[in-house]
């Protein structure tokens, strides 16, 4: 089966995520029956706005995952410049190998087998921590984030809190 | 609910019209002939034929697709929006045929297309997982795809037969465009279907024999029950990659001859279809690519086995998960070598540890499905391809990334790059050394020399074996590097030389002329012999202790202190420093740097190159010498002068130094000017330039 390859090595990653979960990051298939849809859980990384706040986020791979990438979608709302407005994650390991059409990312930033939905969810932590506003989703946020950091800042910080529900 | 409202208010407009015009009108030709010419009628009535339209489309989707998911909807929204949008502007080429027939025609048109996106949608949701209904799946499938294939023939069949009947071009020429790309379209999803189809009936097989083998083993045989509970792993269609690159090469080759051909007719009778340029110009780049990509994909898929050797016990050892599957790779026995294999051969040979020109390790398999896509290593990145190929071990070479200058002018195909900027900028391409052995200190400061902002990427990819055979070559190694980097140094250093003569030329006519606005007298020329390959035969020859009989007469040299020649040149006498002021500038600029002097150097005037071998870089630019009789170069490591031929200098320090430049000030007098300007301390490029006497004469 065309899949086996891509559920085998799903299913590969899903017991070393569990078995050695990284630092606020958490992982797994929604269901039993459908391997290529995963909810992951992804802690604001400490010592930025958004400390303190769990961002549920949706991994949907491909048939011939590790061979393309998968989409991440943020399930919640999400006020950074590399997510677009509708919570899809932008960034360079989940684009597709390939020459970049606009070639602005680099061959090696973009995606390979050798990534994983491990070093995927890092990359993606680490993005919230260090926004990169040079080809940004959500130009707002860009903006903003460029401009006012102080207002960007507040403003995660507060929905971060509606978030859990405290606000 | 919203839906039903809208479909209620509009049968009952449709139904208070026509009721109207049979009431009001006394018969039934007068009332038709009223609906026909009221403009408020026939929109409520297209309104209703439209709505009647989606309703039976409806019905049809229900019946031969089910429930839509989400995902779907979504995407036909957004196909529906572009496709629309596209017509749109065709439309434009036959605004005076829009009507109400257009509307028809545009309307099956929508629908079919519509239709075949869900098909193609559908091919590939079963190539992702297995249905779960899988009888009336297939039914329905099928019978869509009979359903699409049929419809666009036909209606492709009707606009053709009208436009010929017609014989003139009219919109119906769009329409057979349009439907013959459907047409291709949507024999193309169903050819992809019938792989799918096929492929899964290679794998029942396939899990049918395993299980039967299961079953007939001689020893430990399962039971039927265990038989079909256990897994069995299928190898799957191997081919199937490959015919469906061939199907997509087929179907963009059509698309691609019905869009030229489309695009001529278009040209011929309505002038320049402007719209479709676009289209046209993507088709044919995304053939080209198609094209380019299957060439390499065969090139890197032909004779796998031979091109790339297995992967040995000990690398496997090494490196022993693949990591596309992340699954465990073993050394692959040969089954004509192993007769207990044999039986198990498909699954092995797909299983069968694979050696990329990197280094990489990687299932057979894997890698051919990787390579499908993209012909580099999915590690490390390096081509598959090219000459590297060829080489033994191309994971050790240096790759020359020459990134250029932007407005250079006339860059040399290969090697270092030389650009001149007005009279004073002058920039040399970086190298960028790609090594994963040992930093490469010679190549790192030949980098720096060459370059200025050079970027030195050295990545470790595997862990370096410390015995003395591995140190050895990788010894030799460094040794070919070196002579390599110092040739292409000397090569530089002579384009260097020749563009300064150019430069001071041109300064000079300028002069000359008298050309006004010209910032002044530009850096002279001095004729400067590159030293660099003398230099280097220099630290192969035996070091001159102190107190040794072979140092040269009337040299002494402090206790601890060795002497490298680095140059002699028969025959030529050395002239002293009295020769002129211009030359006593270079001496000094020759002991620019802050190592210690020698006081060999202030007693007999000897040019000394001081400072052991990280002044090998440094010799091209700073030591160059003009008249030189001797170069001596001091290794003055404190009693551990063998140690400075040896050692390297530290490649990072020395990589990274910016770019120096001693610009020489034209209203500088020449006694001024011969003042040495003192560069970089040891690191970085220094190029000094001066001002000369002649120069400022001229």
């Amino acid at each position: 089966m065309a899949s086996s390859l891509a559920s085998r090595r799903l299913f590969q990653e899903y017991r070393t995520l569990t078995s050695s979960p990284p630092d606020g990051i958490t992982a797994g298939p929604v269901s039993e029956d459908d391997i290529f849809l995963w909810e992951a859980l992804i802690q604001g990384p400490e010592g930025t706005p958004f400390e303190g706040g769990v961002f549920p986020a949706e991994l949907k791979f491909p048939k011939d995952y590790p061979l393309n990438p998968p989409s991440m979608k943020f399930l919640c709302d999400i006020w950074h410049p590399n997510v677009y407005p509708t919570g899809l994650v932008c960034i360079s390991i989940l684009h597709a190998p390939g020459e970049d059409p606009n070639h602005y990312e680099q061959a090696s930033e973009r995606w390979s087998p050798i990534q994983s939905v491990e070093k995927i969810l890092i990359s993606v932590m680490s993005m919230l921590a260090e926004p990169n506003d040079e080809s940004p989703a959500n130009v707002e946020a860009a903006k903003m984030w460029r401009e006012k950091r102080g207002m960007f800042e507040e403003r995660v910080r507060k929905s971060v809190r509606e978030g859990l529900g405290l606000a | 609910m919203r839906f039903g409202l809208y479909a209620g208010v509009s049968s009952a407009l449709a139904a208070a019209a026509i009721a109207r015009a049979c009431l009001e009108r006394p018969n039934f030709y007068s009332s038709s002939v009223y609906i026909a010419q009221s403009n408020a009628c026939l929109f409520i009535l297209t309104n209703l034929a439209l709505l009647s339209t989606y309703s039976i489309m409806l019905g049809l989707q229900k019946a031969f697709y089910g429930p839509l998911r989400p995902v779907e909807i979504e995407q036909l929204w957004e196909k529906a929006w572009f496709a629309l949008t596209e017509t749109a502007l065709a439309m434009t080429i036959f605004r005076d045929e829009v009507g109400g027939w257009f509307l028809f025609m545009f309307t099956f048109l929508l629908i079919s297309k519509v239709w075949n996106w869900l098909a193609e949608g559908r091919v590939e949701i079963l190539e992702q997982q297995p249905p779960a209904n899988p009888r009336l799946f297939h039914t329905r499938l099928s019978a869509a795809l009979c359903l699409s294939v049929l419809f666009s023939v036909y209606m492709l069949r009707f606009c053709a037969s009208s436009v010929l009947q017609q014989a003139r071009p009219n919109m119906m020429v769009m329409f057979a465009f349009e439907f013959a790309v459907l047409t291709i379209l949507s024999l193309s999803t169903t050819a992809r279907y019938a792989l799918s189809l096929y492929e899964t009936a290679v794998i029942n097989r396939q899990i049918t024999h395993g299980r039967e083998q299961l079953r007939n083993r001689t020893e430990n045989p399962l039971s039927e029950e265990e038989a079909n509970a256990t897994d069995i792993d299928a190898a799957g269609w191997e081919e199937k990659g490959q015919w469906v690159f061939y199907l997509d090469i087929a179907t963009d080759f059509f698309k691609l001859v019905l869009y030229l051909t489309f695009f001529c007719v278009l040209c011929m009778f309505y002038g320049m279809p402007i719209h479709i340029i676009r289209d046209v110009a993507l088709t044919i780049r995304s053939f080209y690519k198609r094209i380019r990509d299957f060439v390499q994909y065969k090139q890197a898929t032909r004779d796998m086995n031979a091109r790339y050797p297995d992967a040995t016990a000990e690398e496997i050892v090494r490196e022993d998960v693949c990591i596309i599957c992340r699954e465990n790779m073993t050394v692959w026995q040969n089954p004509t070598e192993d007769g207990a294999t044999g039986e198990r051969w498909p699954v092995d040979e797909r299983q069968r540890a694979k050696k990329l020109p990197c280094g990489h390790l990687l299932h057979f398999a894997c890698l051919r499905s990787w390579l499908e896509r993209q012909q580099i290593c999915p590690t490390c990145r390096t081509p598959v391809l090219g000459p590297n190929v060829e080489s033994p071990n191309p994971n050790q070479r240096a790759r020359p990334n020459a990134r250029g200058a932007p407005g250079g002018n006339n860059p040399p195909p290969t090697g270092p790059h030389v650009y001149t900027f007005g009279p004073f900028r002058l920039v040399v391409g970086a190298r960028q050394i790609n090594n994963n052995q040992l930093p490469h200190p010679a190549a790192a400061s030949a980098a720096t020399t060459a370059g200025d902002a050079s970027q030195v990427a050295l990545q470790h990819r595997h862990p370096i074996t410390f015995s003395s055979a591995a140190m050895s070559a990788q010894l030799n190694q460094i040794e070919q590097q070196i002579t390599r980097e110092m040739s292409q140094l000397s090569h530089l250093s002579d384009q260097l030389h020749v563009l300064r003569a150019l430069q001071g030329e041109l300064a000079r006519l300028r002069g000359a002329q008298g050309i006004p606005g010209h910032p002044g007298p530009s850096p002279p020329y001095q004729s400067r012999q590159p030293v660099l390959q003398q230099s280097v035969q220099a630290y192969r020859e035996v070091p001159v202790g102190s107190g040794q009989r072979n140092l040269p007469a009337g040299m002494t040299i402090p206790e601890g202190w060795t002497l490298h020649a680095l140059h002699r040149i028969p025959g030529s006498a050395y002239r002293g420093p009295q020769t002129g002021a211009s030359e006593e500038a270079l001496q000094r600029q020759q002991s620019a740097n802050d190592y210690p002097q020698p006081q060999a150097n202030q007693n007999h005037g000897v040019p000394i190159d001081v400072g052991g071998s990280s002044n090998a870089a440094q010799a091209s630019d700073t030591g160059v010498k003009q008249d030189t009789t001797q170069e001596v170069g001091l290794a003055s490591s404190e009693a551990e002068g063998d140690q400075a031929e040896a050692s390297v200098p530290q490649g990072g320090e020395t990589s990274c130094g910016p770019p120096a430049w001693g610009s020489a000030n034209g209203r500088q007098s020449a006694a001024e000017s011969s003042e040495p300007k003192h560069q970089s301390k040891g690191k970085g490029k220094a190029v000094t330039v001066e001002d000369d006497a002649e120069d400022a004469n001229a």
